[in-house]
């Protein structure tokens, strides 16, 4: 019996099969290709300077037009060499809520303050739920000003970051980032970021209810996330080492760490006796041994809290801090203030 | 606003707008996911969700999109559920911090993340999963757009772990039912 003629076999299926695993192998190589390349950590060493013998030095001042003071000053050095400080406070009108302040230090007087941003603002150019702003963080990396600050909604706070090429002028539009899976772990800002020796940035996180652990992220230039770093409990490996603090600070409070230009380290903090002592102590250059604290300010149920500390270009040392939650004030000392008689 | 919000409100749209279509509305079914979808975005529902639960994962929009025709795709079967919330159960506490060993790092420098998807998308390639395995190539090209900073959130999020939560769910309660009409 002759067999019939068969049809040809439909050729969509096969060619699926292949379409597919070609299409998969290009996204595949895109994404590879994309994926950063990052040296190991590195941290970027501040250069030491000898400093000729200045007589001691401190000036202060308080902060113009810091009304409704809400959370910490962050001070930062701009690329021309004027000081700079962002800091949170709230809007006069009763129906604004509260917004990140920025002003300038030049030739001794702080510029006008004014808003950077306002939760509405915020909400608006990050098109989320936002019902208020806290940590500010202002950091001065090359030509590049940096602010971050956390933003909190109907979730939890988030890590929010902006740009500005200008000195403060003119700022970026704001950029979420993400830095966990779910998108109401809380993150909280702790301090301000460290430079890396390949021109990128690692700004620590403040532990939260969920990862009590310290983390860190790692930052390109722009300010993008290209890495996150969970510290182990135990002694840290290279390029951690454990470092003692002095046995006067109060450690569950904020607190502020620099490199001076002579290698020590400065830190500010609230003394173990409560927010009504402020204080700076001295250490060498690995942390392992604390003079004893200069006391900034000291007064019985006030509030001097939230230091920020920053280095000007003559090696000069700024501090700013919340002054009894009325206002914010800003102190100008030298090493040589610094290594008077301790009191 | 940047490219990450505008993703996330159109991707959270579109999720609204498939949970919309599981309503049980007949031929209605793919107008009422649009309507959804339009009202999600206009009324303000799109950015809470992304206030809520964050940007949402390129695997999950793509299962919703898949879900919005007439006839509707539903790659995400109870095995491929299963097997989500297992590695969600591993994944998520070590992410948030249980542990010294961060997971979700791994995803912002990928390059064994990719690697470890190679044998998976071969597995997917030669069981012809075209669906699955395409669903992986656009998650893999939304991340080399540079939308995402982190692959991990381009594969997965909360909600399609919500997702494969419900399925399995579904799944458990059917057997009780079937086995008491035995």
């Amino acid at each position: 019996m002759p067999q019939a003629p068969s049809l040809p076999k439909n050729p969509a299926p096969k060619l699926l099969h292949w379409l597919a695993a070609a299409i998969f192998l290009l996204a595949l190589a895109a994404a590879f290709w994309r994926a950063p390349q990052l040296p190991p950590t590195a941290f970027a060493a501040t250069p030491v300077l000898a400093l000729p013998t200045q007589p001691p030095l401190l000036q202060h001042d308080m902060l113009p037009g810091v009304g409704g003071l809400l959370g910490a000053p962050s001070l930062t050095r701009l690329a021309d060499g004027r000081m700079a400080i962002a800091w949170l406070a709230q809007a006069d009108a009763p129906r604004h809520h509260d917004a990140i302040w920025f002003s300038t230090l030049s030739d001794g007087n702080w510029s006008e303050p004014y808003p950077v941003f306002s939760s509405e603002e915020a909400a608006g150019k990050l098109f989320a739920h936002i019902r208020h702003l806290a940590d500010p963080i202002l950091y001065a990396h090359g030509e590049a000003l940096h602010l971050w600050f956390t933003a909190g909604g109907a979730g939890a706070h988030r890590i929010v970051h902006t740009l500005s090429d200008d000195g403060g002028q003119h700022w970026q539009a704001p950029v979420r980032l993400t830095t966990s899976p779910v998108g109401v772990a809380d993150t909280r800002l702790r301090m301000a970021p460290l430079t890396l020796d390949e021109g990128g940035l690692g700004l620590p996180l403040s532990p939260t209810l969920i990862s009590a652990r310290d983390e860190w992220l790692r930052l390109d230039s722009h300010g993008r996330i290209v890495g996150k770093v969970r510290l182990p409990d135990e002694p840290p490996a290279a390029p951690w080492r454990p470092v003692s603090q002095p046995d006067t600070l109060a450690d569950n409070r904020p607190q502020a760490m620099t490199r001076l230009a002579s290698g020590r380290l400065l830190l500010a903090g609230n003394t173990t006796t409560g927010a009504g002592t402020l204080a700076v102590w001295v250490g060498n250059a690995d942390g392992s041994v604390w003079q004893a604290p200069r006391i900034i300010e000291a007064a019985a149920d006030a509030d001097f809290s939230a230091p920020s500390l920053a280095l000007a270009a003559d090696a000069g040392i700024h501090l700013a801090y919340g002054w009894r939650q009325q206002g914010i004030r800003h102190l100008r000392f030298n090493e040589a203030w610094l290594d008077g008689a301790p009191q | 606003m940047n490219a990450l919000s505008a993703y996330s409100l159109l991707a959270h749209g579109l999720i609204f707008g498939a949970l919309a279509s599981l309503l049980p509305l007949g031929v209605l079914r793919p107008k009422a996911a649009l309507t959804a979808t339009t009202i999600a975005l206009i009324a303000g529902i799109a950015p809470v969700m992304h206030s809520l639960f964050g940007t949402p994962s390129v695997t999950l929009l793509m299962l919703a999109i898949l879900h919005l025709p007439a006839r509707p795709l539903t790659p995400l079967g109870y095995p491929g559920a299963l097997g989500l919330l297992a590695f969600a159960a591993l994944f998520y506490p070590a992410a948030l911090g249980w542990g010294a060993f961060d997971p979700y790092a791994l995803g912002y420098q990928p390059w064994m993340l990719l690697g470890a998807l190679i044998p998976v998308a071969l597995a997917l390639w030669l069981r012809r999963m075209h669906v699955w395995l395409m669903i992986l190539a656009v998650d893999l090209a939304a991340y080399a757009s540079g939308i995402f900073d982190n692959l991990w959130d381009a594969l997965v999020d909360p909600l399609l772990v919500l997702l494969a939560f419900c399925i399995v769910l579904r799944q458990l309660v059917l057997r009780v039912i079937a086995a008491r009409h035995r």
